[in-house]
């Protein structure tokens, strides 16, 4: 389900949604629909990249290890600030705050180096901000933030 | 994503393309757990055509360093996209994998 909501007089406040069912199969479209989102609010290719790997590393977080298999969906909403650009990620899975995932030490050799606990860790270096709140009906909104990728108006 | 391979004597071409992400890693691990029982240890993963190679594909490259390290093989990485080469060094990958850039190389050096 596609929505484009906007207050008239400012591009600020459009904002592009999209909802899917909380399953892996569904990262494409994600993938896709931030990917032409942000081309329209004429983010830098690269960044668009980087936007879109640390959303799939979340969503994937969430539909894994947040919803584990039980029926939900992931909103995604893409939202232009100035010269910044943002990713929405909302969901209705146990609470889960990114922020607080201890790093990877990528200084270990392979043999005590674990397969995992990558995802989160791309995700925050591949924007420069990531912002957390437990929804106050249940769920958590995680806003992916990348900054000066825009010519702001 | 798709999974083409070239067999030679000493070594093992896998070549992936398109995305791999939390659905479609499982079948690379099977291509690579396949080879991996079958006791090739000299596997190059030729990645040009690696669109998009997510956490869960990293996951999946280290458990088959992990598995090939103690038997003296290794694999091997060659010819990755930007933005997959990318991706590998965020992950702290090239330390773990030899990366080449083409798959002559790659193979040349077994």
């Amino acid at each position: 389900m596609d929505q484009v909501t906007s207050a008239p007089g400012t591009g600020d406040f459009a904002q592009a949604e999209l909802t899917v069912p909380a399953d892996v199969r569904y990262l494409v479209i994600i993938r896709r629909f931030i990917h032409e989102a942000a081309q329209v609010l004429g983010a830098a290719t690269k960044s668009i990249d980087d936007l879109v790997q640390a959303a799939d590393e979340l969503a994937t977080n969430a539909i894994l290890h947040g919803y584990r298999g039980q029926l939900g969906w992931i909103e995604v909403a893409v939202r232009p600030a100035g010269g910044d650009l943002l990713v929405i990620l909302r969901d209705q899975a146990p609470p889960f705050d990114p922020r607080l995932v201890p790093e990877p030490d990528l200084s270990l050799p392979l043999e005590r180096r674990p397969v995992g606990g990558l995802g989160v860790y791309l995700s925050r270096i591949l924007t420069d901000e990531i912002r957390y709140h437990a929804l106050p009906a249940g769920g958590n909104e995680v806003i992916l933030v990348k900054r000066g990728v825009r010519a702001a108006k | 994503m798709e999974i083409t391979t070239r067999d030679y004597k000493r070594s093992n071409v896998i070549r992936v393309t398109g995305r791999v992400d939390a659905s479609t890693y499982s079948q690379l691990e099977e291509k690579l757990n396949e080879y991996i029982e079958n006791g090739q240890a000299h596997l190059v993963l030729e990645m040009d055509g690696t669109e998009y190679l997510s956490s869960a594909g990293v996951r999946v490259l280290i458990s088959a360093q992990k598995a090939l390290k103690p038997r003296g093989g290794r694999l091997a990485l060659s010819q990755p996209s930007a933005r997959v080469r990318d991706v590998l060094d965020l992950a702290g990958l090239e330390v773990l994998f030899p990366i080449y850039d083409t798959t002559v190389a790659a193979l040349a050096s077994e």
